[in-house]
C-alpha cells in the first residue's frame, strides 16, 4: 500500500472532499482557460498579421520630431544654429546593421534620372510625351531641352529588396558584388527589354550622363574638360523587371520614360558617387564662372556618400521588433528605426485591450486559486492531521506523506482541469467574440478620427498595407495544446503550493504532538 | 536474556506556568528481549511521555536510548520507527479510509524489513490469527467495533516484522471482555511470536499478566513485584 495507492483510495473513498475540490478546480480552470485563450488569440492574431507583413525596418531621420524641436526654440539665432546641424543617418551604424545576419537585403540607393544618348529607351505606352521640357538659360531665354530617359538605382549593398523578393530577376550575368562596391567598379545591370532594343550583351559598355547635351555644350563652350562627364559602365548582368506601369493609374499617362521600369539601370553606389563627385566639380566650376567665383563651394566627397534612409529587409517578420530592440539604443539624435509599429499597434489596440483584460483575469484567478485551494486544502488536511501523525509514527517519511497528499490533489485537479478544457474552450470562444465586439465599438467611439488604414509615402512604401479588419479577422480563440499544457503546469504549481504550505504547518511538530493534538 | 532496549539517564521536562516540571529524571532501565512489560503509574506521572520517547515519537532533553546496542538517534528516528518497533494506541489510530487488510499492507509496504511478497495472504493470515476474518478484513475500519479495530492495530504493529511492540493504554476504550482478549493477544505476541511488548496501562488486569510490572514514580522506573 504505497502512497500512490493510498492517494487513489482516498480520492475514491472520500468523495465529498474530492467533489468539492474538483468543482473548485473546474471553476478555476474555466477562468484560466478564458484568460489564456483570449491572451493567446490576441497574440496569435498579431503574430499572424505580422507574418503576412513585409519584414522591413527603415533607418531614417525623425524629421517630425526634429522640426517640432526646432520650431519650439524661441531664439532665432539658436533656431538657425539648430537647423544648420541637419540630422542624417550614421553610415557606420548603417554598416553595422547591414552586417547583421538577419538582414537579407537593403535598399539604400541613389535614385537618379540620367541621359544615355547612345541608347534607345523603352517608351511609356500610355503617354504621348516626347520628354521635352523647358528651362531658362543664363541670358533669361526660354530653352527647350530633352528630359532624361533613364533611371539609375545605385545601391550601397550587393542585394536590393526588389531583387531579393523577385521583382527583379537576373536573366543573365550577375548582380554586382561587395568587391565591385569596394573597388568602385563601373559596372551595371540593364533590363532584358533594354538589352533587346539596343542589341546589348554582357560585356558591352553603355554611356550614361547626368547632364543634358545643352549643359555639356555650355560646359565645353566655357572651356571646361567634359571628358569625365560620361559614366561608362560595363554590363555585367541583364535582369527582368517584373514591375509594370499600371494603365489604371491616372498618373501613368503623365509619367516620363525614366519612370518606365524597363529603363532602370542598376549599379554600385560607390562608382556612381565617384562619377557624381567628379562631374559636379566641372558643373560647379562652370556655374562659378557664370555667377562669380566662390558662389558654389566644391563639396567634399563624403557628402556624396550620404544616404537619407536605409531600408532593411529581414529574414522573418517576427524578427522585426527584436531587431529594433537590439539597435535602437545605439542610434544618434533624431535617428529612428521604423517598422511602422505605431500604426500597427494602433490598429491592434482592441487586441491589446483584450489581452490586458485577460491577463488581469489570469492574475486575479491565479492568486485567488492559490488562496482558495490552499484554504480548502488546509481545512481538509485538518481532518487528516491524525493520519499524518499515524503515518509519521510508523516511520513514513514526511516527503512520502506530502507526496500522497499531493497526488490526491493532483488527481482531482487533473479531473477538474480536464473537464474545464471542454467547457472553457466554449466559454472562451463566446467571451472572446463579445469582448472583441465591445472593444472595437469602444475604440471606434473614442477614436473615430483615426484612420483604419495605413497610408504610405516615401520610405513607407515598403511597409505592407494592413487594415484593422485584416488584423481582427485573424482573432480566433482556440485552445491550443500549449494552453492546455499551461493549464496543467499552472495547476501543478497551485496544487504544490497549496499542499506544501498546510502540510508543513502540521508536520513541523513531532508525531507525538500531532497525535496529542488530534486525540 | 539480552537487552533489547536500554535507557540511559533520560531527562525530560517542560515549562508550566513559569515553573519547570521535570517528568523524567535521569531515568535508566533495560528492557529484556521477548518479555511482556507493563508500565504503571498515576495519572500525570509521565507514562505516555516515556512511551513517546522510547518509541522515537519525541526526543528527551538528555540521555540516550539504545536498541540492541545501537543509539536510536544515530540510527534515525524514522528508520527506528519504520523498522524496529510497532506502536498500538488507545484510539487505534488506523487510517480510516482503508480497510483492515489495507492498514496491514501499509505497514508491510513502508518497512525496510524483509516481508514475504504475497502481502495480502500474509495480512489475511495475520488478521485471522487475531480473530479478524476475511470479510471483516475487507471492510473499512470505521465499520468495525473498537475491539476489532484494536486487534487490527496490533496486527499492524507486528506486520512490519519488528521485535518490539509499544502500546499506550491499548484497552482504555474497550469493555472488560474485549480487554481480556487483547491481553491474551499481547501474551501471544511474547509467547508465540517472541516479541517484546511494553504496555503503558492503568489496568491491573493487564499488568497482572505481564512478565515485568514497572512503576513510573517521580521520574524514574522501579520494578514492582
Amino acid at each position: 500500500m504505497n502512497f500512490l495507492r493510498r492517494a487513489i483510495k482516498n480520492v475514491i473513498r472520500v468523495p465529498s472532499k474530492s467533489i468539492l475540490l474538483g468543482i473548485t478546480f473546474f471553476v478555476i480552470g474555466n477562468l484560466v482557460i478564458v484568460g489564456l485563450g483570449l491572451t493567446s488569440a490576441s497574440q496569435n492574431a498579431k503574430i499572424l498579421t505580422r507574418k503576412q507583413m513585409r519584414a522591413v525596418v527603415s533607418y531614417e531621420v525623425d524629421f517630425d520630431r526634429y522640426y517640432a524641436d526646432g520650431d519650439s526654440i524661441e531664439s532665432e539665432e539658436e533656431r538657425n544654429e539648430f537647423y544648420e546641424n541637419y540630422p542624417k543617418i550614421d553610415l557606420e551604424q548603417n554598416a553595422k546593421m547591414i552586417a547583421d545576419e538577419r538582414v537579407k537585403a537593403v535598399d539604400a540607393f541613389y535614385d537618379r534620372i540620367t541621359y544615355a544618348p547612345d541608347l534607345e529607351y523603352i517608351k511609356n505606352p500610355y503617354s504621348n510625351s516626347e520628354g521635352i521640357a523647358y528651362t531658362i538659360d543664363a541670358d533669361g531665354n526660354q530653352v527647350e531641352y530633352q528630359m532624361p530617359s533613364f533611371k539609375i538605382q545605385a545601391n550601397i549593398f550587393p542585394m536590393q529588396i526588389a531583387l531579393y523578393e523577385g521583382t527583379y530577376e537576373i536573366v543573365e550575368g550577375r548582380y554586382y558584388t561587395q568587391e565591385d562596391l569596394d573597388n568602385e567598379n563601373r559596372v551595371c545591370l540593364i533590363t532584358d527589354e533594354l538589352a533587346d532594343l539596343n542589341n546589348l550583351r554582357i560585356g558591352d559598355t553603355i554611356k550614361l550622363c547626368d547632364y543634358s547635351q545643352t549643359d555639356l555644350d555650355s560646359f565645353a563652350k566655357a572651356g571646361l574638360d567634359v571628358s569625365n562627364m560620361d559614366l561608362e559602365l560595363e554590363i555585367i548582368g541583364i535582369y527582368h523587371n517584373n514591375k509594370e506601369l499600371d494603365p489604371n493609374d491616372t498618373n501613368t499617362q503623365y509619367m516620363q520614360a525614366y519612370d518606365v521600369p524597363a529603363n532602370t539601370i542598376l549599379m554600385p553606389s560607390t562608382a556612381y558617387n565617384r562619377y557624381n563627385y567628379d562631374a559636379s566639380i566641372v558643373s560647379n566650376t562652370y556655374y562659378n564662372q557664370i555667377y562669380g567665383t566662390g558662389i558654389i563651394e566644391n563639396p567634399d566627397y563624403e557628402s556624396f556618400t550620404r544616404v537619407n534612409s536605409a531600408v532593411y529587409l529581414l529574414d522573418d517578420p517576427l524578427h522585426v521588433d527584436e531587431f529594433i530592440k537590439d539597435y535602437e539604443g545605439e542610434l544618434g539624435d533624431y535617428q529612428i528605426l521604423n517598422a511602422n509599429n505605431d500604426e500597427f499597434n494602433r490598429m491592434a489596440r482592441p487586441l491589446d485591450s483584450i489581452s490586458m483584460f485577460a491577463n488581469l483575469i489570469l492574475l486575479i484567478v491565479g492568486v485567488a486559486a492559490v488562496i482558495i485551494i490552499t484554504l480548502i486544502v488546509a481545512l481538509t488536511l485538518k481532518t487528516r492531521t491524525y493520519e499524518m501523525g499515524v503515518l509519521l509514527s510508523m516511520g513514513v517519511s514526511k516527503i512520502k506523506v506530502i507526496m500522497q497528499l499531493f497526488v490526491e490533489l493532483l488527481i482531482v485537479a487533473i479531473l477538474g482541469f480536464s473537464l474545464s478544457i471542454v467547457s472553457g474552450s466554449l466559454i472562451a470562444g463566446k467571451v472572446g467574440d463579445v469582448v472583441l465586439d465591445y472593444q472595437v465599438e469602444t475604440e471606434n467611439e473614442y477614436a473615430s478620427d483615426d484612420s483604419n488604414v495605413i497610408y504610405y509615402g516615401g520610405v513607407e512604401r515598403y511597409f505592407t498595407e494592413v487594415t484593422q479588419e485584416q488584423i481582427l479577422s485573424q482573432y480566433n480563440v482556440t485552445i491550443s495544446p500549449l494552453i492546455i499544457a499551461e493549464i496543467y503546469i499552472l495547476g501543478l504549481g497551485v496544487v504544490f503550493i497549496s499542499i506544501v504550505i498546510p502540510a508543513m504547518m502540521i508536520m513541523r511538530f513531532n508525531p507525538k504532538q500531532i497525535l496529542l493534538n488530534t486525540n | 536474556m539480552s537487552s533489547i532496549l536500554r535507557l540511559e539517564n533520560i531527562n525530560y521536562g517542560y515549562e508550566d506556568g513559569g515553573y519547570r516540571r521535570q517528568i523524567l529524571k535521569d531515568l535508566s532501565y533495560d528492557f529484556d528481549s521477548g518479555k511482556f512489560y507493563t508500565i504503571l503509574g498515576p495519572s500525570g506521572s509521565g507514562k505516555t511521555t516515556l512511551l513517546s520517547i522510547i518509541a522515537g515519537l519525541d526526543k528527551p532533553d538528555s540521555g540516550e536510548i539504545y536498541y540492541e546496542g545501537e543509539n536510536i538517534n544515530k540510527m534515525g528516528l524514522y528508520k527506528y520507527r519504520r523498522n524496529k518497533i510497532g506502536i498500538v494506541f488507545q484510539s487505534y489510530n488506523l487510517v480510516n479510509y482503508l480497510t483492515g487488510l489495507e492498514n496491514i499492507e501499509l505497514a508491510m509496504t513502508e518497512t525496510d524489513n524483509k516481508i514475504p511478497k504475497n502481502h495480502k495472504e500474509v495480512a489475511y493470515a495475520l488478521l485471522a490469527k487475531f480473530g479478524i476474518g476475511k470479510s471483516k478484513a475487507d471492510r473499512l475500519v470505521t465499520r468495525l467495533s473498537g475491539g476489532e479495530q484494536q486487534r487490527i492495530a496490533i496486527a499492524r504493529a507486528i506486520a512490519s516484522n519488528v521485535d518490539l511492540i509499544f502500546a499506550d493504554e491499548p484497552t482504555g476504550n474497550l469493555d472488560s471482555a474485549t480487554e481480556e482478549e487483547i491481553i491474551k493477544i499481547f501474551r501471544m505476541l511474547t509467547e508465540e511470536f517472541g516479541k517484546t511488548v511494553i504496555v503503558v496501562t492503568h489496568s491491573n488486569e493487564v499488568s497482572k499478566l505481564s512478565d515485568h510490572r514497572v512503576l513510573l514514580h517521580e521520574g524514574v522506573l522501579k520494578e514492582i513485584e
